[in-house]
């Protein structure tokens, strides 16, 4: 019984907790494309990987070059 | 009750990857204003081969990826083909100076504001910016999600084979998409 409890306490603050959460869409990123929206302590390392990814993989953004989160390619 | 709790969970998982424009199915109408002012619709496109681009001053493959759409329009001239590139900013402001950057103030292809997400909600791109090409009949053929090197090779062959044969071309798409 105690066990049903707690499991029913987290459900009901696993569910209020996830009331915050949002999906956000591709084209509503722009504040998330902010570079002060990006989680990075040293963007020119990061920078200097992503030209390494686009060398090999011929693919850009998405790491740094579209910005914090945008998500873009 | 675990049943139901699992049923449930599908159903919201389900809903939330929906996708409403899937290659095979009829491109979504819109209505938006362009660069001159005036209303453009897809319908006013019919019997065309359409690639339809979605992008946004933010988004740095954008950026890499306009020129070459508007290569892409100008290589195309005079045929029944139309490059659209649909602008999902909320202010066009920006939109514009990128396009002033890029040299692009009068370009061949066709752009068009949609800053109230009405047209690229019912595409539903999976990332930015994403193409979807629309064969003479208005059915997705391919949908390109991201920019990469090899597109616009790719562009040109898909709409020389919808433009051959719109009724014969295979449906699938062509560039896998990329997630970051």
């Amino acid at each position: 019984m105690t066990l049903r409890r707690a499991i029913a306490l987290l459900l009901l603050i696993g569910g209020v907790a996830m009331q915050g959460c949002a999906n956000v869409k591709p084209w509503e990123r722009e504040t998330l494309a902010e570079p002060a929206m990006q989680l990075d302590s040293n963007p020119t390392v990061s920078s200097c990987d992503d030209h390494i990814y686009f060398s090999r993989e011929a693919s850009k953004g998405g790491r740094g070059f579209g910005g914090g989160g945008c998500g873009c390619n | 009750m675990l049943r139901t709790a699992c049923i449930g969970i599908a159903l919201l998982v389900a809903a939330a990857s929906a996708r409403a424009a899937k290659v095979g199915a009829a491109a979504p109408d819109f209505s938006l204003t362009s660069r001159d002012g005036k209303q453009s619709a897809l319908s006013g496109h019919k019997g065309k081969v359409l690639l339809i681009n979605f992008w946004a001053s933010w988004c740095a493959p954008c950026a890499d990826e306009l020129p070459e759409l508007n290569q892409l329009a100008i290589d195309e001239r005079g045929k029944e083909v139309g490059v659209i590139a649909i602008n999902v900013d909320k202010d066009s402001g920006k939109a514009r100076a990128l396009l002033s950057q890029l040299n692009l103030e009068s370009p061949a292809l066709e752009i068009l504001w949609d800053p109230d997400s009405k047209a690229v909600a019912a595409y539903n791109p999976e990332t930015m910016p994403s193409s979807f090409v629309v064969d003479a009949g208005g059915i997705i053929r391919f949908v390109h999600a991201g920019f990469h090197d090899r597109d616009p090779k790719t562009w040109r062959k898909e709409l020389k084979d919808l433009l051959g044969s719109p009724e014969k071309a295979p449906p699938g798409s062509a560039s896998p998409p990329s997630h970051s």
